[in-house]
């Protein structure tokens, strides 16, 4: 989950936008989850974009839906930033075109209205008589971006009515350079930088009273420094469950050697000494032992998988689950220290009175 | 009389205070400001240095790191988040230009000092040259505490 989030982040360098909660703007222009948020101005933009240090300066405009998937104004420079050349189709050239993500559900040539809003309280009539043409579709992102319907921006303020970015001579330009004077305002920017230097003089340079810039990197890294806390009080729960089980396992072969009494028994009455039945009932332990901890490996692995789909499933983040050298090591060692422990009930049955055993 | 007296001392005193205070956490030079520099407690080996740069000067300054008092190097490194890894890269400088400031700030962008030799705690201080190209800047170094995220006068104005 902590990798796919932030593969799914990566490609967000550094977020401009209006003063105010900076998880709450991460989540809407990148993560795409619906929220109001104030606007950045047109002369605030055309600040940021004519900074000779910004390479590209993308208004992300959010708020709109259809069939459930987020209808996302910006720019042609935008899509290429995010997913490199489309799979399929071409790249929107007009304000009633758009471009689907690659698992959107919408085909490449059909017509749609966007819903005002998301989810329940979407309203499907605001929009009507407005409609986008799907030209393309983008290759896939690992991200909630993948679901997503990207549209220029101009068609996103066009459908509410608003002016769209350009003057009245500008005739169907989409894209930029904007006119301020027409800009009506856009909830985040995704300011990219060319020199390795330039995110970081552009974050001190856009943090001001006027406006917010962070790395989306920066908030998610805190936001899992806050998760990992919850991860390693589940981790000693873990270690706790894990001395239940080898505590368990010792148990069940203290109680298979004394199923197995007799028999070994017979073994020491035809002539096996005392350092084969141990060799026997320590093998067998830990063929059990060896067999069990894979076939669990292997379980949770699943698990995981049938987890990791339901999470991406869910949250459209792309997340994976990989067997790494740390799951193997803890197997490795459960399995080391079980072994040792396993000598406890082998050399229990070798003390154990041969005529007794016979008997029973 | 007396009161006037002790209440005289006791403000000079303040005063003296204060602008020990300012001292502290302000260098400048050339127009170059730096105030508020601070590292948080360290266990291992690596110190990471945040401060506020401020260029009023007329000229662009180049930020390209820091050396202490006996001659060790703190390289400008910048925070990177990649596949859920916190990692530092090194940078070789930033450009402030005039007028504007640079924030050093956890998780953005830093000065590293690394083979730090005795563990710095709580209410250490110490002395780092910041280096703006040729010019070097004197700035005083606060220690706070291991989990701190900024320093404990931030927000004042010197």
């Amino acid at each position: 989950m902590r990798q796919g989030s932030a593969r799914a982040a990566a490609a967000f360098d550094l977020i401009v936008a209006a003063p105010g909660s900076e998880i709450t703007v991460m989540l809407a222009a990148v993560y795409l989850q619906p929220s109001d948020v104030p606007l950045l101005t047109g002369d605030q933009y055309a600040e940021i974009s004519a900074d000779p240090d910004v390479a590209l300066a993308a208004p992300i405009a959010f708020g709109d839906s259809y069939d459930g998937a987020p209808v996302v104004g910006t720019t042609a420079d935008f899509v290429a930033h995010l997913a490199g050349d489309l799979a399929e189709g071409r790249i929107f050239a007009t304000s009633t075109e758009a471009v689907a993500g690659a698992f959107a559900t919408v085909p490449v040539g059909e017509s749609f209205t966007p819903a005002h809003g998301h989810g329940a309280a979407a309203e499907d009539d605001a929009h009507a008589g407005s409609s986008y043409t799907v030209t393309g579709r983008m290759a896939p992102t690992g991200s909630p971006w993948d679901r997503a319907i990207l549209v220029p921006i101009e068609g996103v303020w066009e459908v509410h009515g608003l002016a769209n970015g350009h003057a009245p001579a500008a005739g169907d330009q989409i894209g930029p350079p904007f006119d301020a004077a027409y800009f009506p305002g856009t909830p985040a920017v995704l300011v990219r930088a060319d020199a390795l230097w330039g995110s970081y003089a552009l974050q001190s340079r856009f943090t001001r009273p006027d406006m917010m810039a962070f790395f989306p990197g920066t908030v998610l890294a805190q936001m899992h420094g806050l998760m990992r806390d919850v991860r390693e009080a589940m981790s000693l729960l873990a270690v706790v469950t894990q001395v239940l089980v080898t505590v368990s396992i010792l148990a069940g072969l203290v109680i298979l050697t004394r199923i197995f009494a007799r028999g070994l028994a017979l073994l020491r009455a035809i002539g096996a000494g005392r350092r084969f039945v141990f060799a026997v009932v320590w093998s067998y332990s830990a063929t059990l032992i060896a067999a069990g901890s894979v076939i669990g490996l292997g379980l949770g692995w699943l698990a995981a998988m049938g987890f990791s789909r339901v999470i991406t499933a869910r949250t459209d983040v792309l997340v994976t689950a990989n067997v790494t050298w740390t799951e193997v090591q803890l197997v490795a060692g459960f399995v080391s220290l079980t072994l040792i422990l396993a000598l406890l009930p082998a050399l229990a049955a070798t003390r154990r009175q041969l005529l007794t055993d016979l008997r029973n | 009389m007396r009161n006037l007296s002790l209440s005289i001392a006791f403000t000079l005193a303040a005063t003296a205070l204060a602008a020990q205070d300012d001292h502290d956490h302000l260098s400048e030079a050339e127009g170059l400001r730096v105030v508020h520099a601070w590292t948080p407690a360290t266990t291992g080996p690596d110190a990471l240095i945040y401060m506020e740069i401020e260029n009023d000067s007329e000229t662009l300054q180049t930020l390209t790191g820091a050396e202490t008092e006996d001659g060790q190097t703190a390289e400008l490194v910048g925070f990177t988040y990649v596949d859920g890894v916190e990692e530092w890269q090194v940078l070789p400088g930033i450009p402030i230009g005039a007028g504007q400031h640079l924030d050093l700030a956890p998780r953005a962008a830093a000065l590293r000092l690394s083979d730090v030799q005795t563990p710095l705690a709580e209410g250490d201080e110490i002395e780092i040259e910041v280096m703006f190209g040729d010019l070097h800047l004197d700035v005083h170094v606060a220690v706070e505490a291991q989990g701190a995220t900024g320093h404990s006068h931030a927000g004042h104005n010197h």
